[in-house]
């Protein structure tokens, strides 16, 4: 159980931070996984009605606006100007601050880096009442703690931000099926050689037609004018779906209809930015599809140096293991710009994302079983999607953490905190 | 078009604002809270909007109605549409004890709103709109809060003798009769089910009956006009027996 406490302005979110009885932790929509959003018997700072945009420099791109801003309003406001997020998560229902803690990164991550490469300021409210400025040149460690920081340093209560022009709302986008990983790689280094901006595979990872997939890059483009379609048609999922629904042999058969439907259609196409980078935000409560047990995200890094073999490895244990997941994403991450952050997720080397519905221990175990493979590579775990990370991956995951621990508010707690620092 | 404000600072108000603001209007924003007034201007000319000109003062007792609107026409040039959205919930059973808290209410969401809206009947745009909010609560006096009702009652009578009065010369009236809204007033009030609607699918239904001349009388959302139908129809001595 939470106290909520959902300030209509700065100084009222300054306010209940200064004065909060229980520890707090800053909340904006909540589309984090795991407990990293989380404080049970605390406070949680709902910073929806943080909204407000203070300035937009139409000429150079430089947004600055309160941290409870969405993705959403963000590109509402800025697109028909000819200027998009330098980068982008899966989902635009992210507040502005949220992209900013968690160091969200996109398809483009090899190209551009992560959200925090394009923060120029933020200004952070701290329980003992200061509010600093934070950049790379004022309260530089601050600002490092910050970015990727969870939320730990305090309340972030405005950001200013450096967008990307662009020539219009569409992309140039392309979708390649592949059989296996090898294919994926060779498609990965001639994708970054050809400078696709936008890359990332679906993968199927069930039973023996693991290893194939669907390769898809996209580059803007000028045609097609810029409207943002935000106000589209969407649909919501009314309830939990029953959770035999789910299961290895209808998420196989989810696979196979996929890879072919894809491989049908493969080939260029002019795309909307919307379902382009956020296929999922159209389905509005999709997480209700796996039904009362939820789902366990395991998304994970694994370094350049040995990417094939870990990731051929951790396939291996998935497909071997009978438990079925449909939304397998890789992509791999480039070395071209590295993040300001101390506990940024990406590193040069390879991502993955899978979604497995919660079928209890069996899950834990094989979750256990890919630690080994990632800890071993020297990779790290995702805490935006985590839930359940041993707190020793965590601390060999991110060997700067011990510098967000020094600059930690005394009076913010998160579950997922106490659960790999504490 | 310029449009006007009295409450620019509340839950509903700002979003209203923000749908004119994305359509490049000149904005009149009238509230009590000097600084959030000026946080407001600056984000509403980010998004868009025309001039923005703010005035702070107490709208339940303006020094005087007509001098306000007038002033406020000449600095934006005319007034196409006043909006009338300040308002307080109030406490029923404070009411009932201190007579004052009562006359607030009262003064406040009844008198003093009805008074802006005489005043502006001779001062907007004849081809404009007159709007204020009333509220389910004012169709059918309930024991849980017959002070805030019945002001908000009487402004809707208000408004429906005011649009006949005007019909055939202009501005065009609408009330507006919100039920459960998200917004800081019912901070309170626990949330939750289908009845809730949130401050900006309300600003969005104001701002397209302004747009389509709708009304007078206009529910927000749509159902609320068959539950109160329903909920007035229901006879006393089985009302009496609610604690509604």
């Amino acid at each position: 159980m939470h106290e909520v406490v959902a300030p209509w302005t700065i100084a009222q979110a300054r306010r209940a931070i200064e004065t909060s009885a229980a520890p707090w932790l800053p909340y904006g929509m909540g589309r984090s996984y795991g407990d990293v959003v989380l404080n049970a018997g605390g406070c949680l700072i709902d910073t929806k009605r943080l909204d407000r945009f203070i300035s937009f420099d139409r000429e150079n791109g430089v947004l600055e606006a309160e941290s409870g801003v969405t993705l959403e309003d963000i590109i509402r406001l800025v697109l028909p100007h000819g200027w998009f997020l330098p980068t982008t998560p899966g989902t635009k229902f992210v507040t502005l601050a949220g992209a900013v803690a968690n160091d969200v990164h996109g398809k483009n991550h090899h190209r551009v880096g992560t959200f925090g490469c394009w923060v120029r300021s933020l200004e952070l409210a701290r329980s003992d009442g200061r509010v600093q400025e934070c950049s790379l040149d004022k309260n530089t460690e601050l600002f490092r703690a910050t970015i990727g920081g969870l939320g730990l340093t305090g309340l972030i209560t405005k950001i200013k931000l450096q967008l990307a022009r662009v020539p219009g709302a569409y992309l140039d986008s392309e979708e390649v099926p592949f059989s296996n990983l090898d294919e994926f790689f060779a498609l990965a280094q001639q994708s970054d050689a050809e400078t696709w901006e936008h890359t990332v595979a679906w993968m199927d990872c069930v039973g023996r037609s693991a290893g194939r997939g669907i390769f898809m890059r996209a580059n803007w483009s000028d045609k097609g004018g810029y409207d943002p379609r935000l106000d589209g048609l969407k649909v919501t999922v009314p309830m939990e779906l029953p959770s035999f629904l789910l299961n290895s042999v209808t998420i196989k058969m989810f696979n196979e209809l996929f890879y072919r439907v894809k491989s049908l259609r493969a080939g260029r196409t002019l795309q909307h930015y919307d379902p382009c980078f956020y296929p999922l935000d159209s389905i509005r409560r999709w997480n209700l599809l796996y039904g009362k047990r939820g789902f366990y995200q395991y998304q994970c890094v694994i370094p350049k140096a040995v990417q094939r073999e870990a990731m051929a490895e951790l396939l291996k244990i998935i497909s071997v293991s009978g438990l079925a997941s449909f939304l397998v994403v890789i992509k791999v991450f480039g070395d071209n710009k590295p993040s300001p952050g101390y506990l940024s997720f990406p590193m040069p080397g390879t991502n993955l994302a899978l979604d497995f519905p919660n079928r209890g221990e069996v899950v834990h175990k094989l979750f256990e079983r890919m630690d080994k493979v990632v800890a071993e590579a020297k990779g790290r775990i995702y805490p935006a999607k985590d839930g359940r990370m041993p707190a020793q991956m965590f601390r060999d995951g991110y060997p700067e953490w011990p510098r967000l621990a020094a600059l930690k508010d005394p009076r913010v707690h998160s579950d997922l905190w106490s659960r790999v620092a504490e | 078009m310029n449009v006007v404000i009295l409450g620019a600072v509340s839950g509903i108000a700002i979003e209203i604002e923000r749908i004119y603001a994305a359509r490049g209007a000149n904005l009149g924003l009238l509230d009590i809270k000097a600084e959030d007034v000026e946080a407001l201007k600056g984000d509403l000319q980010v998004r868009g909007a025309g001039k923005v000109e703010t005035m702070v003062l107490d709208l339940s007792a303006p020094a005087s109605y007509e001098g306000t609107l007038r002033d406020i026409s000449s600095r934006l040039g005319g007034i196409d549409a006043l909006l009338v959205v300040y308002g307080i919930l109030g406490d029923q059973a404070r009411a009932k004890d201190d007579l004052a808290h009562a006359q607030t209410i009262l003064s406040t969401d009844f008198t003093s709103a009805a008074l802006w809206m005489l005043a502006a009947a001779k001062i907007v745009n004849p081809a404009g709109c007159i709007l204020a909010i009333s509220s389910v609560a004012g169709d059918r006096g309930r024991k849980s809060n017959f002070v805030y009702g019945a002001a908000k009652g009487g402004l809707a009578l208000f408004a429906q003798g005011m649009a006949h009065d005007l019909a055939a010369s202009g501005p065009h009236v609408i009330i507006i009769k919100p039920g459960f809204v998200n917004t800081p007033m019912t901070a309170a009030i626990p949330k939750g089910g289908p009845l809730w609607s949130s401050a900006s699918d309300i600003a969005r239904i104001i701002v397209n009956a302004i747009d389509k001349k709708r009304g007078p009388i206009v529910y927000a959302p749509w159902f609320w006009r068959w539950i109160m139908l329903i909920l007035r129809l229901v006879p006393s001595f089985v009302f009496h027996k609610t604690k509604l």
